[in-house]
């Protein structure tokens, strides 16, 4: 396996692009400073090890883009487990979604984080973000089922968990069903999804021509829509994900030469290879929505004392 | 019988129904045969005529008894026959047979023989014994009683069918309430027409509109609401109900094309703009009947906003007087002002929106992530963490303590649906 550079450096790196966000909040810089793409190189279906940032190359709205870095394997994730327990879920196929859960938890490598987000009618946190499997393990434990499905309020909250650390975050997505709840839009998570660097699985059970939402939340974040026929295997998918994931590249770079906001088309090329195919988002979004909004200060209004 | 048929023949019926309700018609009961032409036995049409009239006195409110379970299995094709029969029976009992009531039976043993109405059932006397009434009885409203109580029994087959259907074939037995409530709806089109101000057809309406509307009936839904508003024009509830189910038709989840192949119901469902503009023409109709009606108001702002017509939305979200009285129109006055002052750029008038509506909810999640959206459009990523965070923590006492009212949001004025029934049945007896 190729060490394309010191993992200790690129950590330095997003823990100093961390803390400096941290440092401007609640506001961040609409300035794009650093980009981030998890970038998954395959030949005949075999992930493609061995590169460096020399070999890729990266055109951000059809500009020619310097690569600061190609990491593969070394950086922690944040893996963000967001679990459809609807009532469609009783039984067995529970059964089926603990075991998975407790599989791809036993994946996990020291300094990785793992977070539960479990949704019915309502989108709960069952576990944040922590580095103790421990305790997402026992939130797995008292998952029940009931209720409807607020698919998209469950996925928008889980790509915003996955931006609140500056680890990768690779977000797994299941569900048996389709959105009945939900006070969030697909336009709103979509919209989200272009923003995040987060990278979102979507492992979806039963139903034929019920994916539009799940194919379009992963194809915007680079990730993949697995479909499949019962929650029989659903361990081994969980934990091929995770696998996956790891096999992934980080592939950075400061843009230059693009208007800083709006919508970035993302190509992502191996230099000279022609027969290998790669995964990765196909842009981002940068800046704010399009208004012209004073600059905010705190979302929760204090004079209602609802400030946490 | 799959649900393609059912929602065909619930579709038949329904427009039988409203054919009938309109019809200027003088004598009572009066369901006329749809088909010129009929191809049954007298024995077959007593016997499932004496069934219904049966169970149609026997059944108890709001309870999937013997009588329920006699009638519910019946086909699209049953229950338009005991239209025909139900005419022929009035014919019979009020002894008004003329010349044109003489029909055309086609059967193998009698082909094209003509044979009155009087002749097929024999005397008057015996079509009233058939009904379990004495003489005395069917000349005064013993027919209108008879009649009541059948809308009831059907209603109640679609009501219990709908509430099962979450543990049963949901298609199937969506398909049944269409089927029964649109049965019920021909009955209740036979009452209009002679009993001017009859309470039960404005509560029957009332209470089915905002039934179907509380189980997602989206096929029906629309049809009997809008039935209704034909029938009490200016009554508001049924404005605010036929709005709000164009408003619900118009929603996300129901536009979604995944939703319906899920459920295997795909009723022709029109674009959300369209559902809009209709649900837009009931709320200003509900406002010129009542200006100062705060939910009208909020909804129209809601449905304008959908519309792309956000100042005109701002404009009504601003006037609307959220009511001390009721939280849930309160809530929603503030969460839609919300979004319209965000979608203007107004962020902090947004914000403090929001902070209002979760004043008055303050586990509803709708509220917190409507403020970590805001926030993150800002580009206040901290901020949209945190407010996710309060949306998506356990109140102290769990799920059961967490309420937020946009769960409610989409059943409309069917959130009064089941109360409203309870009332339907109350004059007809025991209920559970």
């Amino acid at each position: 396996m190729m060490r394309s550079g010191p993992a200790w450096l690129l950590m330095l790196i997003v823990l100093v692009a961390s803390v400096g966000a941290l440092a401007q909040a609640p506001t961040f810089s609409v300035k794009v400073e650093a980009v981030r793409v998890d970038v998954l190189v395959t030949e005949g279906g075999q992930p493609v090890r061995g590169l460096g940032r020399q070999d890729f190359e990266v055109f951000d709205n059809g500009v020619a883009q310097q690569v600061d870095l190609a990491s593969f394997e070394q950086i922690p994730l944040n893996v963000i487990l967001v679990l459809d327990v609807s009532e469609s879920v009783a039984g067995e196929r529970l059964g089926h979604l603990r075991a998975a859960s407790r599989g791809l938890l036993a994946g996990m490598q020291h300094g990785d984080q793992s977070a539960l987000i479990t949704f019915s009618q309502a989108v709960t946190l069952a576990a944040p973000l922590t580095g103790d499997a421990v305790r997402t393990r026992a939130a797995i434990d008292r998952i029940e089922a009931r209720g409807a499905t607020a698919l998209h309020d469950a996925a928008y909250s889980g790509l915003v968990l996955g931006d609140s650390d500056a680890g990768r975050s690779l977000l797994i997505l299941f569900t048996d069903g389709v959105d009945t709840s939900s006070y969030l839009t697909r336009e709103d998570v979509l919209d989200t999804a272009r923003r995040s660097d987060a990278v979102v699985y979507a492992a979806a059970v039963g139903g034929r021509g019920r994916k539009a939402f799940l194919q379009d939340v992963t194809r915007q974040t680079g990730g993949r829509l697995l479909e499949l026929e019962s929650t029989k295997d659903l361990e081994q998918t969980f934990v091929s994900i995770l696998s996956e994931f790891r096999q992934r590249y980080l592939v950075s770079y400061s843009p230059r030469g693009v208007a800083r906001e709006g919508w970035h088309e993302l190509t992502v090329r191996l230099k000279g290879q022609k027969r290998v195919t790669i995964k990765a988002r196909p842009g981002y979004l940068a800046g704010f929505a399009p208004d012209r909004a004073e600059p905010t200060r705190g979302v929760i209004p204090r004079s209602l004392g609802l400030q946490p | 019988m799959d649900a393609r048929l059912f929602r065909h023949a619930a579709a038949v019926l329904l427009l039988a129904g409203s054919v009938l309700a309109s019809a200027d018609q003088q004598t009572p009961f009066s369901f006329r045969p749809v088909q010129p032409s009929r191809y049954r036995t007298q024995h077959f049409v007593s016997e499932r005529l004496a069934t219904w009239v049966s169970a149609a006195w026997r059944h108890e409110p709001g309870r999937w008894d013997d009588a329920v379970q006699r009638v519910a299995g019946w086909t699209p094709g049953d229950l338009a026959e005991m239209l025909v029969d139900l005419d022929d029976l009035r014919a019979a009992v009020a002894n008004t047979v003329r010349k044109s009531d003489v029909v055309s039976l086609a059967t193998p043993k009698m082909a094209h023989e003509k044979v009155s109405v009087r002749d097929w059932y024999g005397t008057p006397g015996e079509a009233i014994a058939l009904l379990g009434l004495t003489p005395e009885e069917a000349w005064a409203d013993g027919l209108t009683r008879l009649v009541e109580r059948g809308v009831i029994l059907h209603t109640d087959i679609g009501v219990l069918a709908a509430e099962a259907a979450s543990t049963h074939d949901v298609g199937h037995e969506l398909s049944r309430t269409s089927l029964h409530c649109g049965f019920a709806m021909a009955l209740v089109g036979s009452l209009a027409r002679t009993s001017q101000g009859n309470r039960l057809i404005l509560d029957w309406y009332r209470s089915v509109a905002g039934f179907l509307q509380l189980h997602r009936e989206v096929a029906s839904a629309p049809l009997f609401a809008e039935q209704a508003v034909s029938l009490f024009p200016d009554d508001l509830f049924l404005l605010m109900s036929a709005g709000s189910i164009h408003e619900m038709l118009a929603s996300p989840t129901v536009q979604d094309r995944d939703y319906f192949t899920d459920s295997r119901l795909s009723p022709d469902i029109e674009s959300a703009s369209s559902h809009l503009r209709k649900a837009e023409r009931f709320f200003r109709q509900a406002l010129r009947l009542e200006p100062g009606q705060a939910e009208a108001r909020v909804r129209l702002g809601r449905v304008l906003g959908g519309l792309n017509r956000h100042d005109e939305a701002l404009a009504e979200l601003r006037a609307v007087r959220p009511p001390d009285d009721d939280a849930f129109v309160s809530y929603f006055a503030w969460l839609f002002l919300g979004d319209e002052e965000a979608s203007a750029g107004h962020r902090d008038l947004a914000r403090e929106a929001y902070g209002r509506a979760l004043g008055i909810a303050p586990t509803a999640q709708s509220g917190w992530l409507a403020l970590s959206r805001l926030a993150r459009r800002s580009g206040d990523r901290s901020g949209a963490i945190e407010a996710m965070r309060r949306a998506a923590e356990l109140p102290a006492g769990g799920v059961d303590d967490r309420y937020d009212p946009w769960g409610d949001y989409n059943a409309g004025q069917g959130r009064m649906a089941p109360n409203l029934l309870r009332q339907l049945r109350k004059p007809f007896g025991r209920q559970p």
